[in-house]
């Protein structure tokens, strides 16, 4: 819900780089101020070294490319259950009854709970962040998915109904579409999600990824580094956010959210 | 064609067993257009729901050509109160839903689509999404969308509720010259007397909790009929009639 009335584009832009600029600023004047010392909070220029001195000379793009692969994989795996589990649990009331206390069960859960156990199972290896992002990510995808399911208008599978549909053309030519946006919205909101539980692992116990770096700079007592890792994973997040947002409006021109 | 024997519905609300409609008896002839007036929350939608097959009567049997509707199906069309198209889908994609899920060749489709659009007057929209659409362009789509089907009888709840005045007069005014133009057997529902007397040839008055015919009138106007008829005395004399059996 949104209370105020439309603004432009450029005025929406010039908010946000105000935004910034304000958060910038007050990082500034408490750092190059010594205000705060810099081993505590590094100043903007530092984390900026860091970050260039760990790309060319450092293990930081090997790091991301290990994060994301992880998340991704992680992602990839979960949707492949969750997809076609989320839908059934919204179609059919049997199968809700059969799954959702189990998948509720495990929802509450924190998936860093599982950490000690994986790393029994499986090492430290990929498998192990693969399992913990996968517990973490598909049983909320599930239930997100579930969740836009059922919320498909009556009129609309009515309608189809009336025009000779079967059920399985109501599933495939009416509940898929239509909940197709909301699920592309959930991808997002469990991708930032997925962040969270592969940082967890990698701090625990891996051999490269940002939480790796993070864990391995606090070792060093290297505070620029671990803000050089923080900062890169907010860029990536924005960059996300940003991929969803554009594919968003490309994938669903109809919706009444997508108006460029 | 269409027949209605005995049909009753109970229902249960509050651990009460409510009667919505009771022994009800209908029978609609091929190509007639007939108009069930009956107050709100009379049990209109449900009656038409049940005559779609999207529910079951707790008694009695609908009967159409012969056979007995256990199921939804392509055979009853239905129109809605509420906006029902797919978002999802254009103009054209939309009237092409039912078509799609048959086994049609590609030709006679799109000759279809391209029929309804062009009586529709939707011609020049055919590519929009239904959110760019005004209310009652939407309604239109939903029309053709439901007789590019081809159904054997047409049935629409109050399609023209959600509409301000001015464009439900001009609904009208399209539903009749289709119907005119076309001669689809039509069970239309409505609360409004001045909607029924100027489109059906017969008005059922309905009664309220439980629902049942209260009485019957043939409407005795002409066809073609055009929006000056609503202006006429013996109209205007018509219209008192029906109201007054439908508040006693």
């Amino acid at each position: 819900m949104n209370l105020e009335r439309k603004i432009s584009k450029t005025h929406y832009i010039s908010l946000a780089i105000f935004g910034l600029l304000i958060f910038l600023l007050v990082w500034s004047l408490l750092t190059y101020t010594g205000f705060v010392r810099s081993f505590f909070l590094p100043t903007p220029t530092k984390v900026l070294s860091a970050i260039i001195t760990l790309l060319t000379e450092g293990s930081l793009l090997a790091d991301i490319f290990a994060s994301v692969y992880r998340i991704l994989l992680g992602f990839l795996l979960s949707l492949v259950v969750a997809l076609p589990l989320g839908i059934a649990l919204g179609v059919s009331r049997k199968f809700e009854a059969f799954t959702e206390p189990l998948i509720a069960f495990i929802r509450y859960i924190p998936p860093s709970a599982f950490i000690p156990l994986a790393i029994i199972w499986f090492g430290i290896g990929e498998m192990e962040k693969v399992v913990i992002l996968f517990l973490g990510v598909a049983p909320y995808l599930t239930l997100l998915i579930a969740d836009i399911v059922i919320s498909t208008r009556r009129e609309l599978v009515e309608a189809a109904l009336t025009l000779g549909a079967t059920s399985k053309d109501i599933i495939t030519k009416v509940v898929f579409p239509n909940a197709l946006p909301g699920i592309w919205d959930s991808f997002r909101i469990m991708i930032g999600a997925a962040w969270t539980f592969v940082i967890i692992a990698e701090i625990v116990g891996a051999s490269s990824g940002l939480g790796h770096l993070m864990i391995e700079s606090q070792r060093f007592l290297r505070t620029d580094n671990i803000f050089a890792a923080i900062v890169v994973i907010g860029f990536l997040g924005l960059a996300t956010d940003y991929f969803f947002k554009i594919t968003y409006k490309i994938f669903f021109p109809w919706t009444e959210k997508s108006h460029a | 064609m269409l027949e209605l024997k005995n049909i009753s519905k109970t229902y249960t609300q509050n651990n009460q067993q409510v009667e919505a409609i009771k022994n009800l008896n209908l029978s609609v002839r091929e190509r007639e257009f007939i108009a069930l007036v009956g107050p709100s929350g009379c049990g209109k939608t449900t009656l038409l729901k049940i005559i779609a097959g999207l529910i079951p009567a707790t008694n009695g049997e609908v009967i159409l050509d012969g056979k007995k509707i256990l199921n939804p199906g392509k055979d009853r069309g239905l129109v809605f109160q509420q906006f029902t198209l797919f978002p999802w889908l254009t103009v054209r994609e939309n009237i092409s839903f039912g078509l799609d899920l048959q086994n049609l060749d590609n030709k006679k489709k799109t000759e279809l689509v391209n029929h309804y659009l062009d009586v529709t007057g939707l011609k020049d929209f055919a590519e929009f999404y239904p959110k760019n659409l005004s209310g009652c362009m939407q309604q239109r789509v939903a029309i053709a969308r439901t007789l590019a089907n081809n159904p054997k009888i047409l049935l629409m709840d109050e399609p023209f509720g959600s509409l301000d005045s001015q464009t439900r007069s001009q609904m009208q005014e399209f539903l009749t010259k289709l119907w005119e133009a076309e001669k689809h057997t039509i069970l239309f529902i409505t609360h409004d007397v001045q909607e029924a007397a100027f489109l059906a040839d017969t008005v059922y008055v309905l009664g309220k909790r439980p629902m049942e015919i209260k009485n019957m009138f043939s409407v005795p106007f002409a066809r073609p009929r055009v929006h000056a008829l609503k202006h006429t005395k013996e109209f205007f004399e018509f219209e008192n009639k029906i109201a007054q059996e439908l508040e006693s």
